[in-house]
């Protein structure tokens, strides 16, 4: 048997790992068993415009007057001034200048609000739509996502976290739980057995000879999801899975395009599994909180964010894929307008500013308004929820309907929060 | 004189006692020691000196009335009467539910399987290859219910109780929004557990504390819901009661069995608790004093202006650090006096107007008033709720147990029980009259289980879907708990699983007291430094009191291994092995404790989380026996399946000495499995064995993890 494997070409080696692990661990190969039992499948809205969706999340608390809505107000202005972009009659802070050159892609939303002033509840709600309770536990809207619309890949994850831990399914099934990863640049090595694959295998093969006579004794479909897990995790390990995860394979011209930053890295592997059947992907900037906000805080972050966020947007319209990958980029909080005693600017939950394109969005568009001192909104304002509908929305998922989870408690995907229409073009 | 009265006297008493750990003890001769019960044999009691932590026997004969009453509560001996008659009346309802559907029990159990079982369910982790051989080889006739009692008389029946504990009351250790540890709450209570006092004590001991942590570790039950009272009703009652008021929190319950009214009337018995006052002031030294020192120990110059700047900041930093510990003070149970529970300002019903004041009213059964006019509402509500003639609080926690041992419970949901419409209702019954008759002795309960015909047979074979009738032919299937996992894991690792535990946090409330005196500058300096310094992982210690990330393998000890003889000249003696070991956990940053002892929740990275821990958040469906992606990886590739197959580890060197490759793969299927490897498996490892490399039992080890059998318990 040992010799056999060995004279296997690599391509036969691989269907053999899957193909062990599906006799060995007693895989079934019904499709989606492990999920289908509570989900709801169904085909998206008509009104759908977006398939996948990357969220790009500033943790800590970003400052909209440092971003998106830049002011000339003294006292406020702090170390941005607004500047003109590529798009008519949009201005951003001229401390974004690359995204200054992409403005025609995305729309800024000036409108948004909450009420959740520390980093915890913030971006719990703002990851959710929901406000953090005891007791409940909610799934993020790629989970959501996989719950309404099923699991769109065999081979990969429907949704996947860069660099922001690990947020589990919410109130739905494990399986509905993003995969998390740590470092963009390794993808999914750390995960990968340290093993050579041989070893592996025998590994495989030992392990289906000693499950034979517990899995014959209890015939369980529990005990076969188990078996079903295998056999992904297997897959995961395929190197043709593993590649989908290698932004290493991605031309150099590509990379440079992106920039070396992990951040930088993160939106190019996002953009990877976009383009690979994943369909949400969350990619976080962390460090908005250094130093209570201050002009350096600002300066540096508006750095790390502005080339590579512009490159995402660049690439994913280069590659005719923007027009269904919704980009949405988004944080817990905004900072006051007014620089504080320590020259930085502190939580402020009452105004902040949003950025969101493709999949839907039309861009070179200023949603909302806040006045001179940036610190009151003068429009309709939009809560996180709202953001979550709009996203919901624009993937086709029910927003009417509630579901029934947490010993029968009623929810509704976006938390019947309103969809902010303006973002597509209408109204 | 009912019952009731005496209950509510005894619990007067329990009031005026010092909140601390042990008790005091008073011999004929009047003569008072303090410590906390740990065992009675052969009418002797052994209690652990509170000051010295050395343990005593005294003559049961010689304590007080009330002590040996206290002892008799704990302690399992003489109870085998109760205990048997309890499993006779269990027994008969579960005949006669399956009798009346023509079921039969399922088959009996062979010592391999009940050894496992026995040990997961009431020691939380799988036996350890010695205590597997020492069991299988006994020929005994009563080794199984020698087994049971060793089991329930060890610290590892409180860690894995206290899991459910901890999960039930969804136990932080660091309580949510605060800085301040829940150390000493966690402590106490695995303490309760381990010294069994009996459950509707402990439940009066929590609701009814008062004060700060370090004054009663008891009030970390009610701190955990600082903040949110109404919440933490709900959570009263699902835990307590088995009885889910949630919905009427904000809303009639639409299936009409509570309103918006009574969950009101039903909170105003805590509306005079208050969990957050006013912080202690932060005692600090003369800030001249201060400046002096710091001027001292930097070697900075008062004269020089930028020096100068630089001590006012130093001792700016002092002064704000003490403010952040001091705020920790703010989390203290007391009553407020004469404050009453009003409506909320939307209520929206016929039978109130907002903000009407509401009287504290039970949600079924009968208040006595006579008692209930000489307590606060409080501690009325603490009469009620654990008064043996309160069926649903014996149900409730009767049905839980079983759930836990049986893989459902007698009614179900567990949460929110409804004895009507049980198909085991006469079940369900018995199990809360046995609870009581067994005075809420929860070790005595589990004593009965284990010895139910039910659960001495083999989990059911066909799958059981949670709609389908069961009848318990057997217990159901189940996958091991996240903590089972884990604790099985730790098993596999080192020697002893339970070496290093979770302190009583008596260093970091001492420091984080802010009640105590400044001290010179030097100490309070040295002091604040500690405090910023510390290190969760510092109160994870043994018991020469050396943290997990400090503490090296017993020296001079040959724990594994055989003799002298096995000790080759050459190669790493077992001692640097296991110090190798732990360096690769310590680099993995992986601590080698039990679940129960780690911090909770895990982090979502952390193994326990992905096999499914509560995040303690919540109570239903709070963890998950579910499998997924993340665990499969864990097994497969995570730290824990690394080190495990690494030289070093316990299971390793089981194996290390023994001269055939035989001997060796049994050494694993016996410390994995419980149990020797069978027809195909055996010529599995008749041909590897032979032509097999080195690594072949890395290989071995490896796969006999990544089976369902060892997560799974039959």
């Amino acid at each position: 048997m040992k010799d056999s494997i060995n004279k296997l070409t690599e391509l036969d080696r691989r269907n053999f790992l899957t193909g062990a692990a599906a006799s060995t661990l007693g895989v079934s190969i019904l499709p989606g068993i492990a999920g289908a039992a509570e989900s709801q499948v169904i085909t998206p809205a008509s009104h759908a415009t977006a398939k996948n969706v990357i969220f790009l999340y500033m943790s800590g608390g970003m400052t909209h007057v440092d971003t998106f809505d830049p002011k000339t107000t003294s006292g406020i202005s702090g170390p941005s001034q607004p500047v003109s972009t590529n798009a008519d009659g949009v201005q951003i802070s001229n401390l974004l200048p690359e995204l200054a050159k992409q403005a025609d892609k995305f729309a800024v939303v000036r409108s948004m609000t909450t009420r959740t002033g520390d980093h915890g509840g913030g971006n719990y709600l703002m990851h959710t739509g929901f406000a953090r309770r005891p007791g409940v536990s909610h799934p993020q809207i790629g989970s959501w996502a996989q719950y309404f619309l099923g699991r769109r890949s065999k081979l990969v994850p429907d949704s996947v976290v860069v660099g922001g831990g690990n947020p589990g399914p919410g109130f739905f099934r494990p399986d509905h739980s993003p995969l998390p990863i740590g470092d963009p640049n390794r993808g999914i090595k750390d995960l990968l057995p340290k093993i050579n694959k041989t070893q592996f295998e025998r590994r495989l093969k030992y392990a289906e000879t000693f499950r034979e006579s517990f899995a014959k004794g209890f015939p369980h479909d529990e005990v076969k999801s188990y078996a079903d897990f295998y056999e992904e995790t297997v897959k995961l390990f395929d190197s043709k899975t593993t590649e989908l995860f290698d932004i290493n394979k991605e031309p150099a011209s590509v990379k440079t395009l992106y920039g070396n930053s992990r951040f930088a890295r993160g939106l190019l592997l996002a953009r990877r599994l976009v383009q690979n059947d994943v369909r949400y992907v969350e990619v976080q900037l962390g460090g908005w909180d250094g130093q209570h906000g201050n002009a350096g805080t600002a300066a540096n972050r508006t750095n790390a964010m502005d080339a590579p966020i512009a490159a995402l947007l660049q690439d994913l319209s280069s590659q005719g894929m923007l027009d269904d990958t919704m980009v949405v980029l988004t944080t817990e909080f905004g900072r006051t307008p007014k620089i504080n005693g320590r020259g930085g600017r502190d939580h402020f939950p009452k105004a902040f500013s949003i950025m969101m394109a493709g999949g839907g969005v039309q861009g070179g568009k200023v949603i909302g308004k806040t006045d001179a001192a940036a610190s009151n909104i003068e429009t309709e304002s939009y809560e996180p929820k709202d953001l979550h509908t709009t996203v919901a929305y624009a993937l086709g998922l029910p927003v009417e309907k509630r579901i029934h989870a947490m010993g029968g408690r009623p929810f509704f995907v976006g938390n019947r929060g309103k969809v902010i229409k303006e973002a597509f073009g209408s109204a | 004189m009912s019952l009731r009265l005496f209950s509510v006297l005894g619990l007067i008493s329990l009031l005026s006692l010092p909140m601390v750990s042990g008790r005091t003890w008073i011999n004929s001769s009047g003569q008072p020691i303090k410590g906390s019960f740990i065992d009675l044999s052969s009418g002797v009691v052994k209690i652990r000196l509170d000051d010295t932590n050395k343990v005593v026997s005294v003559p049961l004969k010689v304590l007080s009335k009330a002590d040996q009453e206290f002892v008799g509560k704990r302690a399992m001996t003489g109870k085998a009467d109760l205990v048997a008659l309890a499993v006779k009346r269990i027994d008969a309802a579960i005949d006669a539910g399956l009798e009346k559907k023509n079921l039969k029990y399922n088959e009996g159990l062979n010592d391999h399987m009940y050894l496992r079982r026995v040990y997961l369910d009431i020691a939380g982790r799988i036996p350890d290859y010695d205590e597997a051989k020492e069991f299988l080889n006994s020929r005994k006739k009563n080794k199984r219910q020698e087994l049971v009692i060793k089991l329930l008389k060890s610290w590892d029946y409180a860690s894995h109780n206290y899991n459910h504990l901890a999960e039930l009351l969804r136990i932080q250790t660091t309580f949510p929004g605060t800085i301040l540890r829940n150390d000493a709450f966690i402590h106490w209570l695995k303490e309760q557990i381990d010294t069994n006092t009996p459950w509707d004590e402990l439940v009066r001991e929590i609701v009814m504390a008062e004060g700060r942590i370090w004054d009663n570790p008891a009030v970390g039950y009610h701190l955990r819901d600082n903040g949110m009272k109404l919440d933490h009703v709900a959570f009263m009652g699902k835990v307590f009661l088995g009885t889910d008021i949630t919905c009427a929190q904000c809303h009639d319950d639409p299936d009409g069995e509570w309103t918006q009214y009574q969950y009101y009337e039903f909170s105003a018995y805590l509306a005079d608790l208050e969990t957050k006052g006013k912080a202690q002031q932060a005692k600090m030294p003369k800030k001249k004093d201060l400046e002096a020192y710091i001027a001292t120990s930097q070697k900075l110059d008062p004269g020089n202006e930028e020096q100068k700047r630089r001590i006012n900041n130093i001792v700016g930093n002092y002064q704000r650090a003490l403010r952040d510990m001091s705020r920790a003070s703010e989390l203290r149970v007391h009553t407020v006096a004469n404050r009453s529970m009003r409506l909320p300002d939307n209520y929206q019903y016929e039978d109130g107007f907002p903000r009407d004041k509401v009287e504290p009213w039970i949600l079924f059964g009968k208040e006595k008033g006579s008692t209930a006019a000489a307590l606060n509402p409080r501690q009325r509500l603490a009469a009620w709720l654990t008064s043996p003639k309160n069926e649903r609080f014996a149900m409730n926690i009767a049905n839980r147990m079983w759930a836990r041992y049986m893989g459902r419970g007698a009614a179900e949901p567990i949460h929110n029980i409804d004895p009507e419409k049980s198909l085991n209702a006469d079940l369900l019954k018995v199990l809360a009259e046995e609870m009581v008759s067994l005075n809420f002795d929860l070790k005595a309960f589990a004593w009965a289980i284990v010895n139910t015909k039910a659960y001495n047979r083999l989990a059911t074979r066909k799958e059981v879907n949670i709609t389908d009738p069961y009848y318990f032919p057997g217990p159901l299937l189940r996958r091991m708990t996240s903590e089972q996992v884990w604790d099985s894991l730790i098993t596999l690792m080192v020697e002893d699983p339970n070496q290093f535990k979770l302190d009583s946090g008596k260093r970091y409330n001492q420091l984080i007291n802010s009640s105590q005196s400044a001290g010179a500058p030097k100490d309070f300096v040295a002091r604040v430094d500690e405090f910023n310094k510390f290190k969760p992982e510092q109160s994870l210690v043994n018991a020469a009191g050396v943290s997990i990330l400090k503490a090296k393998p017993p020296k001079g000890e040959k724990p594994f291994g055989q003799t002298a003889l096995s000790k080759k000249p050459t190669g790493p003696t077992d001692e640097e092995m296991m110090m190798a070991f732990m360096e690769a956990a310590r680099k993995r940053k992986l601590l080698l404790a039990r679940a129960s002892e780690l911090p909770q929740p895990s982090d979502p990275a952390h193994f326990l989380s992905k096999f499914g821990q509560s995040d303690r958040t919540f109570v239903i469906n709070a963890s998950s026996l579910k499998g997924s992606v993340p665990q499969v990886m864990e097994l497969m590739n995570g730290y824990a399946t690394e080190i495990l197959t690494q030289p070093g580890s316990r299971i390793f060197l089981e194996m290390k000495n023994l001269r055939s490759n035989f001997e060796k793969a049994d050494v694993a299927f016996i410390s994995i499995l419980s149990r020797r490897a069978v027809g195909s498996e055996q010529h599995l490892l008749d041909r590897e064995l032979r032509s097999g490399g080195p690594e072949v039992f890395s290989d071995l080890i490896w796969a006999l993890l990544n089976t369902p059998e060892f997560l799974f318990i039959k």
